[in-house]
């Protein structure tokens, strides 16, 4: 196995506002190994957009604070309590973000070659020429076709699949260990999709960067991720490999969310649907978050079950009903 | 779904015949059309009572201009709509509320179609009010439409931020439902929607139908989504038809080129079959639908290794095999 590039662990990131303390991310662990495809998925307001933002801690404080006893080390350095300069220099270096909207993460007054060289000359110091030779390169990497005359466009003259192309060329500038993809394909149409996820499966291959992608769309984690951690209501309710998450799911929710979706082998049936919405993050339930909507419901589900390793397994789970 | 099969001997509901709708590109000081943007251009299909006919393609092609054409939301510039054998684009404002009354739309965003001023009960009245309907007991049947989405009369007197994504959709739902049409056009009715609240609102619209004997027009981007509530499926690329036919045939023999693409694009829930599985990967971005290419609108990106002269120079005929296949391509496998 691998080494631990990323651990988060008991990762408590909560909402101090007047309406209230939303615990958005209520004692989230897991683990990235190097070179690994890591998929966090979960539905709206799940926490998993929120729990990358920590990780690089990218969120306003306040209104955010990731409570004490919270804990995120990369590559052995403890990175709560880092000082902001610290985190600016892994920002970008070490670890990249890519986003879903990427007209939104692009800025519409420079070019798109500007942009990237920004990063260059920042963290690799190089000098203009350089950066801008570099910067074309890039961009011929991720797939741009014509990357010496694209260099000089502003991001409204490339469509929305190129965009995402360019903000991947940023993101790998500086040949980041971890890249987090926050929706990445989300924006885009399926078959844009699919280049964008060959690109990134490439380019893993290639530079042996580990990846955190974060999504709702199951199909999108069979695809590309190795291990596969599910997260519910602020908290991580299954974690295993994607193939045993697809075939054995364990938590009744990961079982919901599969059976929901329409698959060929189902046609003409009913759609198995999950009842009632996810609870409010200032007002979670007691006990197992899920039970309200969980059709296996029995009285141990009012005691939150905590997460626990399944068998000789890597997998964990948080239900009373697993069977380890 | 498994629903009795789809008579189709008799007359259609809604035929849709060679529709345009094409929109000026306006410029210069006096906003002289320099261009228009080919957004449907020569859309043809029925569709019979009782079925549901999916209509799906990605962003730009035209799937959604052409469900707001066939409502005369816009106006087509070309081609022609019958509904129950009725010219659509004659129909005068009296004969349009008419129309509307037995055809309605539910929209994609829950959040931008619901009015935030008004309690859902005035919302529900409103189209009640307009058309003249159920005069005696309003609000009886505003409740009855309600509970027939899921609903209670609880929610009678809140307001659309009062409720979650799917129950707004249920709001939009029971909107259209209101005036008793006998057709919906559902564009990307659950695409705002988590997976797991989709599959409720697919149920619904599941039991509508089969309770109320509805027509469905339904357009969305989600092919699996398609396949599964569909009897047959359109596959529209800038514009245009390429492939129609059974959901099941389509989804199984896909012919066009790039309704294989299309479908081998589709991430599937299943990580085991994924080394084996045949992924066709498109190069390039859809052209604009203002300059759109000659010949077949697919040709630039067309992996087919038979593409000749032929395809950047003549647009394809749309021919049909006997099991009602239809294909634009001559170069489909059949």
């Amino acid at each position: 196995m691998s080494k631990t590039l990323l651990s988060v662990s008991d990762l408590r990131t909560w909402f101090h506002t007047d309406q209230g303390v939303g615990r958005a991310v209520d004692g989230v662990s897991f683990e990235v190994r190097a070179g690994e495809t890591l998929g966090i998925v979960g539905e709206s307001g799940c926490g998993k957009t929120v729990t990358s933002l920590s990780i690089l801690r990218l969120l306003p404080e306040p209104p955010a604070r990731i409570e004490p006893g919270s804990s995120i080390v990369f590559d052995g350095e403890e990175l709560l309590g880092a000082t902001q300069e610290r985190m600016r220099a892994l920002r970008g270096n070490e670890i990249s973000m890519i986003f879903q909207e990427p007209m939104s993460s692009l800025n519409p007054v420079y070019t798109v070659g500007s942009q990237i060289t920004e990063a260059l000359r920042l963290h690799r110091k190089m000098d203009r020429v350089e950066a801008r030779t570099e910067a074309i390169r890039l961009l011929g990497e991720v797939g741009i076709p014509d990357a010496d005359r694209r260099v000089d466009e502003y991001p409204h003259q490339l469509s929305g699949g190129m965009r995402q192309r360019v903000m991947i060329a940023i993101a790998l500038s500086c040949e980041p260990r971890l890249l987090i993809a926050d929706e990445p394909t989300t924006a885009l149409d399926v078959t844009i999709q699919a280049q964008i996820l060959e690109l990134l499966a490439d380019l893993r291959a290639r530079h042996g960067m580990a990846v955190l992608l974060i999504t709702h769309d199951l199909g999108v984690v069979a695809e590309v991720c190795d291990r596969v951690v599910v997260m519910y209501a602020g908290q991580v309710v299954e974690t295993g490999t994607v193939d045993e998450i697809f075939a054995r799911p364990v938590h009744p929710y990961t079982r919901g969310l599969l059976a929901s979706l329409p698959a060929v082998e189902r046609r003409g049936q009913r759609l198995e649907s999950i009842p009632g919405t996810v609870p409010n993050s200032t007002d979670w339930p007691e006990g197992c978050r899920f039970a309200e909507r969980c059709s296996e419901v029995e009285d141990a589900c009012a005691v939150q079950q905590p997460l626990v390793q399944l068998g000789n397994t890597s997998r964990v789970a948080r239900c009373w009903r697993a069977d380890p | 779904m498994s629903r009795p099969p789809i008579d189709r001997t008799g007359n259609p509901l809604l035929s849709v015949e060679k529709l345009k709708v094409h929109f000026p590109i306006r410029s210069g000081a006096f906003g002289r059309a320099s261009g228009h943007v080919y957004a449907v251009d020569g859309v043809t299909f029925d569709l019979w009572p009782g079925e549901t006919l999916g209509l799906v393609g990605e962003s730009g092609c035209g799937k959604s201009t052409t469900g707001r054409a066939i409502l005369r939301l816009l106006e087509p510039t070309a081609g022609s709509v019958a509904f129950d054998g009725q010219d659509v684009r004659a129909l005068d404002r009296a004969g349009l509320r008419a129309l509307r009354r037995r055809a309605q739309i539910v929209f994609q965003d829950p959040f931008g179609s619901l009015n935030p001023r008004m309690s859902v009960g005035a919302m529900l009245e409103e189209a009640l009010t307009v058309h003249r309907l159920h005069e005696s007991n309003r609000r009886g049947r505003v409740i009855e439409l309600l509970e027939r989405v899921g609903l209670r009369e609880e929610h009678l007197d809140r307001y659309p931020h009062e409720f979650s994504g799917g129950q707004r959709q249920r709001l939009g739902i029971a909107r259209a439902l209101s005036v008793e049409p006998d057709f919906l056009i559902l564009d990307e009715p659950v695409s705002a929607l988590d997976v797991s609240v989709q599959a409720q609102v697919v149920n619904l619209l599941d039991d509508l139908q089969g309770d109320l004997g509805l027509t469905y027009l339904f357009i969305a981007h989600d092919l699996s989504l398609v396949e599964h509530v569909s009897d047959r499926v359109a596959v529209m690329y800038l514009g245009r038809i390429v492939e129609l036919a059974d959901a099941e045939d389509l989804y199984r023999g896909p012919r066009h080129p790039y309704t294989k693409a299309l479908l081998s694009a589709v991430p599937r829930p299943d990580p085991i079959g994924r080394e084996q599985r045949e992924r066709i990967v498109l190069s390039g971005d859809v052209p604009s639908p203002s300059d759109p290419p000659s010949g077949c609108l697919f040709h630039p990106r067309c992996p087919h290794p038979k593409k000749d002269e032929r395809c950047t120079s003549v647009y394809p005929i749309t021919e049909g095999s006997s099991d009602g296949h239809l294909v634009a391509c001559p170069h489909a496998d059949s």
